[in-house]
């Protein structure tokens, strides 16, 4: 095994900007688990819906394919952003009402969530692969920005994209951690993720709480899905596939139900898999992230920082 | 000082157990209203049945002049209910202030976009929330813990916090489930005056409790059950008098202190 220590550097930033992203993906899990104490295994369909959707508004509607700069750069990135983030908390939405609500109405046992998260899951991921829709192959993302280098940092650059990921992240994260610790929902969800009785019973509507939640965690997975899109150029109808296989191990890593675990998590496991490839090799990166869940079940279980959400 | 609470004809059926049978009584309101009965015998099912826990299989709910049966427990809450549990059930990591404020949000408007976008009536609520949230903490004496997480606080403590959490939704009745258990005879005291101040500043109480001196000193009027039913109901010293009450509750023969050397246990 020869290590290439050039590569230490750009894989460390390659593996902080996806670790990011995972991070983003990772709390719609995690918050989910928190109120319902069930793996949303249909998140990686409502993260798909949010490149999509940016796609067909910004590509296919208004036909903005050109680079933009300046002032009309920021603007129609906040779009893609916030398209993004709508569109795939309206499916989360969406989807805890037709896959999860009639079986918390019916008192059902965990595994029919399970059931019904992997039928939503698959149901909406081949709808998106019919020649209606997406089609079977990938489509191409409009180019609303080009690559430029930004700065460089352990000598390897960083573009432009990667610094829109950064700072979009950033906010993001300090946006939901002062939403769950200084807000109303913010206090329902967490009290619904440690009592649900008691929750209710001290006045938490829980069916509007979780409700929220979905449309929280789906919200960032929108954003993170409309940032992966900009940087890899293209949408795909399988496209929530890895990514969200990967931020539920980043959650697991973390602490699931633990949202600054998810944080965590996300982070460790983008530079996990990516610095992976200087001693081993590209073709071993998603190896190495799929072993550290299950040496993680086996050594730490509730994960790093323990299953508990909120602060 | 009308009914706040009637409770008329309750009944609940668990498949081929009958927790309660035709359970009448009334609460009048600015009263401590004492519920008793050895384990089992439906208490902790009543607290259920008027907080919307359970739908009760026949029967109804009145409070205020409106029909609760039916309704879900947020929305009890909303019409003026609370209740502590029998099971400390506070939110655990949670600070002792978030717990209160979980309460107080139960009168809150606020939707998710007001916080996001920080509106006047967001910032004024979460002000004025975290200010009721420390004076319920003052009121129970739990100012210096308000920053600590609710699972590390001392068991009479929790006892303490549950009740101030239930205040902070605003009730017009508490319900409290055995309050006293597991508390020590200093605790124990701490607690009656707690009651008595709940009671003075307007809020009715609904209270279930084993310790017999507690039950029948705070007690205005008292309702035992036996085996879901009603068999005694009325003042503490009539009720501690009738026969019915002394061979089912207490024991033929036995002392008026022999009810709370039962363990504390009931099922829900």
């Amino acid at each position: 095994m020869d290590c290439n220590t050039g590569l230490l550097g750009p894989t460390f930033v390659q593996g902080l900007l996806l670790g990011f992203i995972y991070a983003l993906i990772a709390l719609g899990y995690t918050m989910v688990y928190g109120v319902l104490k069930l793996i949303n295994f249909a998140h990686d369909a409502v993260f798909m819906i949010g490149g999509v959707a940016a796609f067909y508004v910004i590509g296919q509607w208004f036909g903005l394919t050109d680079p933009f700069t300046g002032v009309g750069l920021i603007l129609v990135l906040v779009a893609v952003l916030v398209i993004g983030g709508l569109a795939s908390s309206g499916g989360a939405v969406l989807l805890e009402r037709a896959a999860y609500r009639p079986l918390r109405k019916r008192h059902a046992a965990r595994l029919s969530y399970l059931i019904s998260a992997i039928g939503a899951s698959f149901f909406a991921t081949y709808l998106f692969q019919q020649s209606f829709l997406l089609g079977p192959g990938k489509r191409s993302f409009p180019h609303v920005m080009t690559t430029e280098k930004a700065f460089e940092i352990f000598g390897s650059r960083v573009n432009n994209k990667g610094v829109l990921i950064i700072v979009t992240v950033i906010v993001c994260l300090v946006l939901l951690d002062r939403l769950i610790n200084q807000t109303k929902t913010g206090r329902s969800i967490r009290a619904l993720s440690e009592d649900v009785v008691a929750a209710q019973l001290m006045g938490v509507n829980v069916t509007r709480v979780i409700v929220m939640t979905f449309a929280i965690g789906g919200f960032f997975g929108g954003i993170a899905s409309a940032l992966y899109s900009l940087q890899f150029g293209n949408v795909v109808w399988n496209m929530g596939f890895i990514p969200g296989v990967k931020a539920f191990t980043a959650a697991v890593l973390g602490g699931i139900g633990n949202i600054r675990g998810a944080m965590l998590g996300g982070l460790l496991l983008g530079l996990i898999e990516n610095m992976s490839v200087v001693c081993l090799g590209n073709q071993w990166s998603d190896v190495v992230a799929f072993v550290v869940l299950p040496l993680m079940l086996i050594l730490r279980p509730t994960g790093i920082l323990g299953e508990r959400i909120g602060g | 000082m009308g009914t706040i609470l009637k409770v008329d004809k309750v009944t609940m059926q668990f498949g081929g157990l009958r927790a309660l049978g035709d359970v009448d009584f009334e609460i009048q309101e600015g009263e401590i209203f004492g519920l008793i009965g050895p384990n089992g015998a439906g208490k902790t099912t009543m607290f259920n049945c008027v907080t919307g826990v359970y739908n009760p299989t026949a029967g109804s709910v009145t409070f205020d002049g409106v029909a609760i049966t039916g309704k879900r427990p947020d929305q009890i809450v909303e019409i003026g209910i609370c209740r502590t549990f029998q099971q400390i059930r506070l939110f655990p990591n949670m600070t002792a202030l978030e717990n209160v404020f979980v309460g107080v949000d139960a009168r809150h408007k606020t939707q998710i976009l007001g916080a996001i976008f920080r509106s006047p009536r967001h910032r004024r609520e979460e002000r004025e929330g975290e200010a009721k949230a420390m004076k319920l903490l003052e009121y129970v004496g739990l100012t210096r813990f308000a920053n600590d997480l609710a699972k590390n606080l001392s068991y009479g403590d929790q006892r303490r916090l549950e009740i101030a959490r239930a205040l902070g939704t605003g009730p017009k009745l508490l319900l409290l489930d055995e309050p006293a258990a597991g508390m020590n005879p200093v605790e124990k005291n701490g607690l009656r005056d707690l009651v008595r101040k709940i009671r003075d500043s307007g809020v009715t109480v609904l209270l279930i409790e084993h310790d017999m001196k507690v039950v029948m000193g705070l007690s205005d009027r008292v309702a035992v059950l036996d085996h879901g039913e009603r068999i005694a109901y009325g003042k503490p010293e009539e009720v501690q008098k009738d026969p019915k009450v002394i061979e089912a509750y207490l024991g033929s023969g036995a002392g008026g202190n022999a009810a709370s050397k039962q363990s504390k246990q009931e099922g829900a």
